[in-house]
């Protein structure tokens, strides 16, 4: 399509461009300081102010040697691979298909149920009566604590349900008059429609799921094999504030300043995967719909 | 694993519908015949209703202690009544009214401004036409969310701090001084710009997905009626996520009482707490939750409801003037 | 929400104090035991069975066994009395929550630590969770030897004769592990070596010794154009939670014994002098401007940028920044740290200033129960009892040495200790394994091998012999005045239930209306003169502080008598 490029356009092409240029430098800032803190030299780092351009100090690698070492990292990886698996599986299924239910016209109980399933955003129980149904379910110590409670999240469903409603009526009637069933209807017809808000289901479970540590600290105490990344990469980074340092008897009493570098570090270890997996998701929300018209 | 049923039903599904036109048009339904015509429906909503009847209605009996003095030993149905003294002890504490208003403007603040901006930026994000760097700006503004908040604190406090980046910049335009940080009148803007330094980019990208969405051909049809971008933007892609806009506005309402808590409390520090303090921060520090378990039930319970009532308003205002709902 | 709550939860029982121990308002058995202990026979235990304990206790991963199950010394007492200790620890950061959840649903390990509770632990009691170890003293003749001691013995009672915490307790007083520290390298430099305090003394030991030592570090500081620097770095609450420099004024942060009186030292007319000072200097940029702001970070760690960094003049150093460990000399930065008397504010006539900071031998830093839930309390206690020997206090502090086994146990093998941790030549020269730090070797954590999170006794009298000559002399210094002045409310005072209801709530209160205003005062956002220090005090008044000052009274009472 041939368009005439106004001045106006040129204008506000260039600060457009600038915009976001700026606003990429300002959040990229964050993630380069740690990385430039993960390779600096710890005793300089101690000693430096504000955000690190560059590595303060020669590079070294120092902290991430240490950080490898362990090998709870490994097994972190695994059980964190293992967890975000099965909670976006099961959990993006079972939000597909509550939010098809609560997204059906003529249904009496649609209203209540959407009701019931919204008022759990906003109310809980509290930590002690879950882990007493959580354990009356005895599924203390297994990892299934992790995945099952919070698998499907209210948010997501009302999210889905309102992508369903922005669907033409028009798709389900043919495929009714087909007599074609719910199921049918939602597999083949309306999922491929909804793709881009399942793509972004899917993506913030993933990082959701891969951010968690709490339930497991909670549920899997004596289970250190069955604990995600984050847990391990918690107990790294509280483990070297509060105690060892105000007992001064070792981090800080040591001339070895190493370990002040691996908190950086495993912040990088623990952060690049996950940023990695936007780019593959991203790509979805360009095709999001291609069957042309979507407001009816 | 979910039983599929539709293949043997044909026929029922078939009359099933005309009888519920039927029933529509007399003005009259019963469950009987709802029941008749969506039992595939309900069969699907089942598990997903037990499992939050499990994994959320059930615990919520836990909601109780917020009327008792719980003691573990005695449970829930042990302990000692105590009425309303958790609510009244909350609500006749010193700071409860500022508290409660500096969790509201920090939340609307948020709401009002934070939530625009991820609204214009994927908007603005929508008009680069160059495919690379739209990704790459994209994948970048969504870095600061991955960055763990006491990085990102540490880094707030570095830049406010009397020499700090930002403070340089406000000094040369005229401003004295200081530690921004130290300084009531600042907090809710910083707060403000320390989440939409983190949230932006990540908050945006569901209205980058949604404006994917959005249908071409009425990009065409407007553009053959002689619109320029701007005015495409305004009548084709704004009403196109307008659904998704005003979904995720009322969700946010009724989460106005969580605000970020973890932050605020790397943030703040004494000099600033007459703006700075929020329920949680201050239930907190007052350490009145001492295993005090019936009290922080009671907070959360009044936090929650003032969320559902927030919520269930919002809902009724935007169905009745935007035409859309959550309910 | 769930979240929220948890989050909630989880910051309170992390931060929050650990509230003192409660007299239960129903007193039945109020016998006290602790007069015929020595004269009670000691009552056998049969250890032929082999029998199963669990202990709940905070994890310290260390970088030679990730769980607490192989530690040398639990192996070693394991395989001593025919038994298996299964320790649970939680990750760490998550003990607070995991040990809520325990009394919350009642699930329970046979012994706990408990040190950080924050609730009450004569609740505990009340509700029926834990036991009164002063029904087992038959079977602890150690611990029952120890109770003789006045001190240990009024500390490890509740004012109703019961024991419901077992500690590790220390054989001699500890060093210090840090205290304030000064940079005399900087005073040296700006008077060419010829530093002649106002007090006539060599080292700072007045405030006016610190009035004419703080320009001259503000000086040093301006010529040399830092980006950042502080001359005195106060912590963020506007004073040092040790009561140093504020015991200089002859006041203290909270509530203190004034000759058997309790007073609350921010009412104080001592605190206004305090408050005062402290303004005085900020407005002259010598305390850190930036102040209310840092050293709750704890990713960075509290200033590290200024006191590594060489910008620093006064501030709460480590015993390990001491001397030159700061230099850079690549950098030019050749600093001299050293330990600073807490100064004495000699114009209102103050003659001592003790801090808070001394470690006690008595008074324990960990509080351990022991749970209903425990099938064989006699049999546990009486294992526990050996550490409270002198030789299981070598064996909990140093670990094992050839004599109990250093040579077959797996970890001392793999790490090459084979020897021991620590030897005792035949003359009764005590040394460390050379491979260990202590002894010169490259094994930084030795705590690793010994069994220090095991209740007992601290044997740290080889500890503070062997320890380097400039800690003890930092120890000296920093508490120079701790002999002569007990201004400390002891740390096991007991309330009443309601008594601590009314002071807890009470309590929350002025804290956070006083951690407010004196960082306002000093930064001089909020004026300070005889009227809003005046009004101050009304403030105080109507959030209970009369109430709470009668509560602590009382209960001071009831110690003395104990």
């Amino acid at each position: 399509m041939v368009e005439k490029v106004s001045f106006s356009r040129i204008v506000f092409n260039i600060l457009n461009y600038g915009f976001m240029l700026l606003i990429c430098i300002i959040c990229v800032a964050p993630l380069w300081h740690v990385m430039m803190a993960s390779v600096s030299n710890p005793r300089e780092l101690m000693s430096s102010t504000g955000l690190l351009l560059k590595p303060a100090g020669e590079i070294t690698f120092k902290g991430y040697q240490l950080v490898f070492k362990n090998n709870n990292i490994l097994t972190g990886y695994i059980n964190t691979l293992f967890y975000v698996a099965a909670t976006t599986i099961i959990g993006t299924v079972l939000t597909i298909i509550a939010g098809f239910t609560i997204s059906r016209e003529n249904m009496k109980l649609k209203t209540p149920i959407t009701i019931m399933i919204l008022f759990t955003m906003i109310f809980g129980g509290g930590l002690i009566p879950t882990y007493m149904l959580i354990r009356s379910l005895g599924m203390i110590d297994h990892s299934i604590a992790v995945i099952l409670p919070g698998v499907i999240n209210a948010f997501y469903i009302i999210m889905m349900k309102s992508s369903f409603e922005q669907l033409p009526a028009s798709y389900e009637e043919s495929a009714k008059i087909d007599g074609a069933g719910p199921l049918t209807i939602l597999v083949k017809i309306l999922v491929p429609l909804v793709k881009s808000t399942i793509a972004i289901i899917v993506m913030f479970t993933i990082v959701q799921q891969w951010n968690s540590w709490f339930p497991a600290s909670i549920y899997l105490t004596r289970r250190r094999d069955l604990w995600p990344l984050q847990l391990f990469m918690r107990e790294i980074l509280v483990q070297n504030d509060t105690g060892k340092i105000l007992s001064g008897s070792d981090a800080l009493s040591k001339a070895d300043y190493t370990i002040n570098l691996v908190k950086y570090c495993v912040t990088i270890v623990g952060t690049l995967p996950i940023l990695c997996i936007y780019p593959f998701t991203q790509k979805h929300f360009v095709k999001g719909v291609t069957l042309g018209g979507v407001k009816g | 694993m979910i039983p599929i049923p539709h293949l043997t039903v044909m026929e029922e599904s078939m009359s099933a519908n005309k009888e519920l036109n039927k029933a529509s048009k007399g003005g009259k339904s019963s469950w009987r015949r709802d029941f008749k015509m969506n039992w595939r429906i309900y069969l699907l909503a089942s598990p997903i209703v037990i499992y939050f009847i499990i994994f959320n209605y059930l615990p919520m009996g836990g909601l109780i202690m917020a009327f008792q003095k719980f003691s573990p030993v005695k449970g829930f149905f042990g302990s000692e009544w105590v009425g309303m003294d958790n609510f009244i002890q909350f609500f006749t504490a010193p700071d409860f009214l500022y508290v409660l208003r500096n969790t509201f403007v920090i939340s609307l603040l948020g709401l009002l401004i934070g939530f625009p901006m991820s609204i214009v930026f994927a908007l603005l994000l929508n008009e680069i036409q160059r495919t690379f760097f739209k990704k790459s700006v994209q994948f970048l503004s969504y870095m600061p969310y991955f960055v763990s908040t006491v990085v990102i604190c540490g880094l707030v406090i570095d830049f406010v701090a009397s020499n700090g980046i930002i403070t340089n910049l406000l000094v040369k335009l005229g401003m004295e001084r200081q530690n921004l940080l130290m300084n009531p009148n600042y907090f809710w803007g910083l707060n403000l710009l320390s989440d939409l330094w983190q949230g932006l980019g990540y908050g945006s990208i569901m209205f980058i997905a949604a404006i994917s969405s959005v249908s071409q051909e009425q990009y065409e049809a407007a553009a053959i009626d002689g619109a320029g971008r701007m005015k495409r933007a305004w009548y084709v892609t704004i009403p196109g996520i307008m659904p998704v806009i005003i979904t995720m506005l009322i969700l946010r309402c009724g989460l106005i009482m969580t605000v970020g808590f973890d932050k605020i409390l790397l943030l703040y520090n004494p000099s600033i707490y007459e703006t700075a303090d929020v329920i949680a921060t201050n239930v907190q520090r007052m350490g009145l939750v001492k295993a005090q378990y019936g009290y922080s039930a009671a907070v959360g319970m009044f936090n929650s409801i003032v969320g559902t009532i927030l919520l269930l308003v919002s809902n009724g205002i935007s169905r009745k003037y935007a035409d859309h709902s959550v309910l | 929400m769930k979240k929220f709550l948890t989050m909630l939860l989880c910051m309170v029982l992390i931060i929050g104090s650990l509230s003192a121990c409660k007299k239960s308002d129903d007193a039945k058995d109020n016998t006290d035991d602790s007069t015929d202990i020595t004269t009670t026979e000691v009552k056998e235990i049969d250890y032929s069975e082999p029998v199963n304990f669990s202990y709940w206790l905070y994890s310290s991963p260390n970088d030679y066994y990730s769980s607490y199950n192989d530690n040398p010394v639990v192996k070693y007492l394991e395989k001593k009395f025919n038994m298996t200790l299964d320790c649970q620890q939680p990750a760490v950061g998550t003990e607070a929550d995991s040990l809520s959840l325990m009394f919350g649903t009642g699930e329970l390990t046979d012994m706990l630590d408990v040190t950080q509770y924050t609730g009450s632990i004569s609740q505990l009691y009340d509700d029926g969770i834990i036991v009164n170890i002063a029904d087992y003293l038959d079977y602890m003749p150690n611990f029952s030897k120890l109770l003789e001691d006045e001190n240990y013995r009024k500390s490890a009672y509740s004012d109703d004769g019961k024991i419901l915490t077992l500690g590790a307790l220390n054989k001699v007083d500890g060093l210090m592990w840090g205290g304030i520290v000064y940079r005399r390298d900087i005073l040296d430099t700006m008077t060419g070596g010829n530093v002649v305090f106002p007090s006539g003394n060599a080292e700072p030991t007045t405030i006016e010794d610190w009035d004419y030592m703080l320009p001259l570090m503000k000086q040093y500081f301006d010529a040399a154009k830092m980006a950042d620097s502080a001359v005195l770095i106060l912590p963020s609450s506007g004073f040092f939670a040790t009561n140093d420099l504020i015991s200089s004024f002859g006041t203290s942060i909270s509530y203190y014994n004034a000759n058997g009186t309790v007073k609350y030292g921010p009412t104080d007319d001592a605190f206004y002098s305090y408050l005062k000072k402290m303004n005085e200097w900020y407005q002259a940029g010598y305390i850190y401007k930036d102040f209310a702001t840092r050293t709750t970070d704890p990713f960075y760690l509290p200033n590290t940028a200024l006191t590594y960094g060489g910008a620093a003049g006064v501030w709460f150093g480590l015993n390990s920044q001491l001397g030159t460990a700061l230099s850079m000399p690549n950098y030019g930065l050749n600093v001299d740290v050293r330990a600073l008397k807490n100064p004495l504010d000699t114009a209102s006539g103050i003659t001592t200033a003790a801090n808070s900071m001394h470690n006690k031998f008595y008074e324990s830093p960990t509080k351990l129960v022991i749970s209903k839930s425990c099938k064989n309390v006699e049999r546990l206690l009486a294992t526990i009892d050996t550490l409270y020997s002198d030789e299981g206090g070598m064996l909990r502090t140093y670990g094992l040495d050839k004599e109990h086994g250093s040579a077959e146990d797996e970890l001392y093998v793999k790490y090459g200790l084979t020897d021991g941790t620590y030897s005792i030549a035949a003359d009764g020269t005590f040394s460390y394994n050379a491979l260990l730090s202590f002894g010169g070797g490259a094994i930084a954590d030795g705590g690793a091998f010994g069994g220090n999170r095991l209740p007992g006794i601290g044997y740290n009298v080889y500890e503070v012999e062997n320890n380097s000559d400039v800690n003890k002399e930092a120890s000296a210094i920093w508490y120079a005045y701790d002999k002569d002045s007990t201004t400390l409310l002891p740390g096991s005072l007991c309330r009443t239930t309601d008594e601590d209801a009314t002071y807890t709530s009470n309590q929350s209160n002025i804290d956070s209306y006083v951690g407010e205003m004196v960082v306002k005062y000093i930064l001089g956002t909020e004026e300070l003169n005889d009227t809003t220090w005046a009004a101050f005090k009304d403030q105080l008044d109507s959030y209970g502080l009369g109430d709470n000052l009668a509560i602590q009274q009382a209960a001071y009472d009831r110690y003395l008598v104990r």
